[in-house]
């Protein structure tokens, strides 16, 4: 038969059975839902009532208490169980955290849209009853990724950043976007935002700006830091002075790879065939979209890792692959993109007159020279279609329309691209599909197209369309641009299919981007025909890290790295979450654009961007923005903690009643040893009563268990020898005190006192390290009293209403081992001074002194190593007139006459029955009766401490 | 709420309260944890239960030079020890009693009932036994109230 008991749920009264169970020796799994134990959620005042109950369970060596727990598992029979407890994660070590409330401030997140309670605090919180709950550490409410950043193809954390700007932290979330992608600025106006796509706003009225805030942090705030920051976090590792990564393409897939690598510690080389780096960012863009400034600097932060980009260098017939592997570059990245343009397939594209959108936006943006005419037709749905449009009407053409073959819902570009174009004059016209060029001369004249129609089938995942008979009609035309896709040039190939196995790209494991060729890779729209800028950032990051794996020997495992992790569902049944209107994105006015290049949108203001921001529901809870891991001085976030197994054999299992119990994966509701609580509250009758029906049963199987009796210990030890040698310790709580008060006017006042042996300031002392330190300051300066100046307030064994966990540890900590060598004085000047007088830092600092100097005072009055025992009152006989005014006051009649030794009548305490509040004291007319805490001689002596003038 | 607080320098009468270990006490942590302000001139002394209060030192407190004393008890049915709350209402009474008769005006001497955890309570109405001191002090009979005891040793 095995020992323990199992307690789940129950509340207050399963907290009470555990605590009865261990006091008669019983070993007790105590498992609670929640992230601390159960105070009842009626009235947080009244719960404080409950304190020393579940403070005395928490800290009992016989109870086992897992918070943030439930049952997995239950096997067996009475007297024998096999529970299994599944403890899920609270990211935060409960045995390192102070609860000093720091990462609470900086947590950007608020929870409270998608819980449905009305309950509000930040994602990082104390459980249940704040500061008082037992465990008082934080927990962090986090239920997995949120959908905008399991949706990101590059890794960034877009909920992270907004939660960030929600609260103005705005370089703070510029940090969190470069620690994974690059280009923030080009991103922020170009990307293709999977993540407001999958944005849960959008269910209800419009997806969060995430690109559009992206922008404004990027625009608004230096990068420098953080990419410094990064740089330096691989530690350990060398760069080799011989470059071994050859990247061809200076793209975003590329320059990603090699943002990546270099960060990693590997120095690499970007060939670029184009004068300029930024690949299709550089020659695809048009200023008005993405100003030259702008991918400049992105494209600046990644040069200044140390990368060399070799431009007009192009792989090919003066340098080819093998010459790369000859010159010792031992792998090799095939990053080229797509800017070869797709033909249209029909007579007459030979034309003078007929472009393509990539080489006319290349010409553009590289200032070579280029003519256009004043009727301008271009065919194609997406962004090179639209931006080439928009090219030609900045350049003062009479007309420019596009032809689209299908709808315009089903047009690849981004829908505000289009809208922009339209409010510029370009025209548009659906469902129509070119035939032919018509040309004159050698000159392009006009267009030929026929209307399309749907028919039933898809293709490419799109609605089939056929043209309509006889619907053909012309339009006058002197420039065509074609823009109906671009696809990789691999030329440089030479018609070495082995990469490409004969597709329009190169064939890679798209979860490594390894081709089948060890030591080469591919990424971008090299390796997945041509696709958007995020997604091609992705695959270079996720290169990156296969050749840092390839370049160290290990093998490059085909496993999923980065791979798109499985958003938080969301159910918005059962939830009203109203409406909040969008910030709307300002404009370049209509009048301003022609003829120029000016960018359109404007970006936000940090006001729209805060507003805008702060429309985030929070999905997954935490936004793992990672503010908290910075701010706490503890190192006690862990973010990556995953769910713990405990498997226990118990002989009796008491749950509440509204515990669900799966026995061997059967719901029941009784059974054998198996005990329901059916009150959670107050009433702990029953509690009581199933705990001591337990241990009898217990007891009748051989277990030993002890009796349950309160613990009386003698007061008064040894006294000790010599003068009082004194130690005053100051706790800074981590700023909660020393943001306040001045430690250091303290110590320096403190120091100047006569008959003070030792003072120092302490950062935590609750913590391990903060104990050991005083303990040893205590011993090597051979103290015989210590005050302690920090949140604790006494140094009694018994556990009031106002005590809290950590202090219990504190005490603990300090008064474990030589127990009797030193007295120790705690004086809280966190509740009673720094926290209501934070605004008047000069007055809590002289406060705080006042109030150490009357424990100083109490200190040095108690002649008597009383530590934690000294409450019941002691009786000087001699003084005693057994007048029988103690007998008269005393609440429990814990008082009765007897006759001494003498033969004469004293009053006489029942330990067992005296509570300690010292009425009889007080009333004793004699002063014969004293209590060795609060002797009169103490209180007088704090008094005078507090009342004399500094 | 800061800026008035910021009036009572060290300046500022002294005032000593008297906290029953329990709710009163609870309140005190409350106040606290919950950061509501009251003035810094109050200077608290912890006791077991208030029935540990004997008279002799609500009147060295006056002896020593306290601006005021204040008595911050349980409600009287919610006594961890049955009957605190009552007997020291009793000391009340008497020392009440005793400094009028020794000149100094029984309103600097205070009573606030504590519910369990009520922070709000303390704070107000230790803001507001301050302010009571503070009227007092203003008055020009009452200034700087003369220790009759033994002389004063201030």
């Amino acid at each position: 038969m095995s020992k323990g008991v199992l307690v789940k749920g129950g509340g207050r009264a399963g907290v009470k059975a555990a605590l009865e169970l261990a006091e008669r020796g019983v070993k007790v799994a105590l498992v609670a839902e929640a992230g601390a134990l159960p105070n009842g959620h009626d009235n947080s005042y009244e719960a404080l009532r409950f304190t020393p109950l579940l403070l005395r369970a928490a800290h009992h060596p016989n109870i086992n208490v897992i918070t943030n727990a439930s049952l997995e598992r239950l096997h067996g029979e009475k007297g024998d169980f096999k529970v299994r407890i599944i403890q899920h994660p609270r990211f935060v070590d409960a045995a390192a955290c102070v609860s000093c409330g720091k990462c609470e401030i900086e947590c950007p997140v608020n929870v409270v849209s998608l819980t449905g309670s009305d309950e509000k605090h930040k994602a990082i919180h104390l459980p249940l009853l704040g500061l008082k709950s037992v465990p008082a550490a934080y927990c962090i409410e986090k239920s997995g990724v949120s959908p905008c950043a399991a949706a990101c193809p590059a890794g960034v954390n877009s909920h992270g950043y907004v939660a960030l700007i929600a609260q103005g932290k705005f370089k703070e979330a510029l940090d969190l976007i470069t620690e994974s992608a690059p280009f923030p600025r080009v991103l922020g106006r170009v990307c293709n935002r999977p993540c407001e796509a999958n944005c849960t706003r959008g269910k209800i009225d419009r997806a969060i700006a995430i690109c559009a805030l992206k922008r404004f942090v990027a625009d608004n705030n230096s990068t420098e830091v953080s990419l410094k920051r990064t740089h330096d976090n691989r530690k350990g590792r060398v760069k080799p002075a011989q470059p071994r990564v050859a990247i061809i393409g200076a793209g975003p897939a590329g320059l990603s790879a090699a943002r990546d690598l270099a960060r990693m510690g590997h120095h690499c080389t970007v060939f670029e065939a184009l004068p300029m780096p930024g690949g299709m960012i550089t020659v695809g863009m048009p200023r008005f979209r993405l100003p030259r400034e702008v991918r400049q600097a992105d494209i600046e932060d990644i040069v200044r890792l140390g990368i060399e980009i070799r431009t007009s260098t192009p792989i090919g017939k003066d340098l080819t692959m093998d010459d790369l592997k000859k010159q010792g570059y031992e792998a090799i990245l095939i990053a080229v993109g797509a800017h070869k343009n797709q033909k249209l397939g029909i007579p007459g594209e030979g034309l003078s007159g007929v472009v393509d959108g990539v080489s006319l936006l290349r010409a553009v943006n590289l200032k070579q020279p280029f003519t256009i005419g004043s009727r301008v037709i271009a065919i194609g749905g997406g962004n090179v279609a639209i931006d080439s449009a928009r090219v030609a009407s900045r350049l003062g053409t009479k007309e420019v329309s596009i032809f689209y073959r299908r709808t315009r819902a089903e047009m690849p570009a981004n829908d505000e691209e289009v809208t922009e174009a339209e409010q510029e004059g370009v025209k548009l016209e659906f469902m129509v599909s070119p035939t032919r060029i018509i040309g004159q001369d050698g000159k392009v004249t006009g267009v030929a197209f026929h209307r399309m129609q749907v028919t039933d089938g898809e293709s490419e995942g799109r609605r089939h369309t056929v043209p309509i008979e006889g619907s053909e009609f012309t339009v006058e035309a002197d420039t065509v641009i074609v823009a109906v896709g671009q696809r990789p040039d691999f030329s440089f190939l030479e018609g070495d299919t082995t990469l490409t196995e004969g597709k329009r790209h190169i064939v890679v494991d798209q979860s490594t981007m390894a081709t089948r060729v060890p030591g080469i890779f591919a990424a971008g729209d090299a390796a997945y025909d041509s696709g958007p800028m995020i997604n091609a950032i992705g695959m270079g990051r996720r290169a990156a890290i296969s050749i840092d794996k390839y370049l160290r020997g290990e093998p490059v495992a085909k496993e999923p790295v980065h791979a798109r992790v499985t958003p938080v569902e969301v159910n918005l049944n059962n939830i009203y979450i109203p409406s909040i209107e969008p910030q709307e994105m300002p404009f370049l006015p209509m009048k301003e654009r022609r003829g120029n290049f000016e960018e359109v949108e404007l970006g936000f203001t940090p006001e729209m961007a805060m507003r805008e921001a702060q429309r985030c529901l929070n999905c997954s809870g935490c936004s793992q923005c990672l503010e908290c891991v910075r701010t706490c001085e503890l190192d006690a976030l862990d973010h990556s903690q995953t769910a713990q197994r405990y498997d226990f054999e118990v002989a009796a299992i008491i749950a509440g009643k509204d515990t669900v119990i799966i026995h061997d994966s059967e719901l029941i509701t009784t059974r054998h040893g198996i005990h329901l609580l059916s009150s959670s509250d107050a009433d702990f009758t029953e509690a009581s009563s199933i705990a001591a029906e337990i241990t009898e049963e217990l007891t009748k199987h051989g277990i030993e268990s002890k009796p349950l009796l309160k613990e009386i210990q003698a007061p008064a030890i040894a006294s000790p020898t010599g003068k009082p040698r004194l130690g005053i310790f100051v706790c800074g709580c981590g700023g909660n005190i020393s943001d306040v008060v001045s430690i250091t006017k303290v110590l320096g006042y403190l120091r100047n006192l006569p008959a003070i042996a030792y003072v120092s300031g302490i950062a935590y002392a609750c913590t391990d390290e903060g104990s050991a330190d005083i303990k040893y300051a205590v011993k090597k300066n051979n103290l015989s009293h210590a005050v302690l100046a920090a949140c604790s307030c006494c140094n009694f064994d018994q556990i009031c209403f106002s005590c809290a966990d950590r202090r219990i540890l504190c005490k603990t900590k300090l008064m474990e081992g030589d127990f009797n060598s030193t007295y120790y004085e705690f004086i809280n000047i966190r509740e009673h001074c720094v926290w209501v007088h934070r605004n008047n830092p000069e007055e809590a600092t002289a406060k705080a002194l006042s109030l150490i100097q009357a424990g100083i005072a109490r200190a040095a009055n108690c002649h008597i190593m009383t530590n934690g025992r000294a409450v019941i009152p002691v009786i000087a006989e001699t003084k005693c007139r057994a007048c029988g005014t103690c007998i008269t006051v005393c609440p429990f009649e814990a008082i009765v006459l007897k006759e001494n030794r003498n033969g004469s009548s004293v009053s006489k305490i029942d330990e067992s029955l005296c509570r300690g509040c010292g009425i009889c004291v007080a009333r004793c007319p004699s002063g014969a009766l004293q209590q060795l805490e609060f002797s009169d001689t103490m209180i007088n002596a704090s008094l005078a401490a507090i009342l004399t003038k500094k | 709420m800061a800026k008035k607080i910021s009036k009572y320098t060290s300046s500022a009468p002294q005032i000593v309260g008297f906290v029953c270990n329990w709710s009163a006490y609870s309140g005190v942590e409350m106040a606290g944890v919950e950061k509501i302000e009251y003035p810094a001139n109050i200077k608290l002394v912890r006791l077991p239960c208030l029935g540990r209060l004997h008279l002799g030192h609500i009147l060295n407190s006056f002896e020593l030079g306290a601006g005021g004393v204040v008595l911050l008890g349980c409600p009287p049915d919610d006594c961890h020890y049955e009957s605190g709350t009552e007997k020291a209402k009793e000391v009340l009474a008497q020392a009440k009693e005793i400094i009028n008769l020794l000149g100094i005006d029984p309103l600097r001497l205070g009573f606030i009932e504590v519910p369990i955890g009520r922070g709000d309570i303390v704070a107000s109405q230790l803001t507001a036994f301050v302010k009571q001191i503070e009227v007092l002090e203003s008055h020009p009979k009452q200034k700087g109230h003369a220790p009759v005891l033994s002389g004063g040793k201030k």
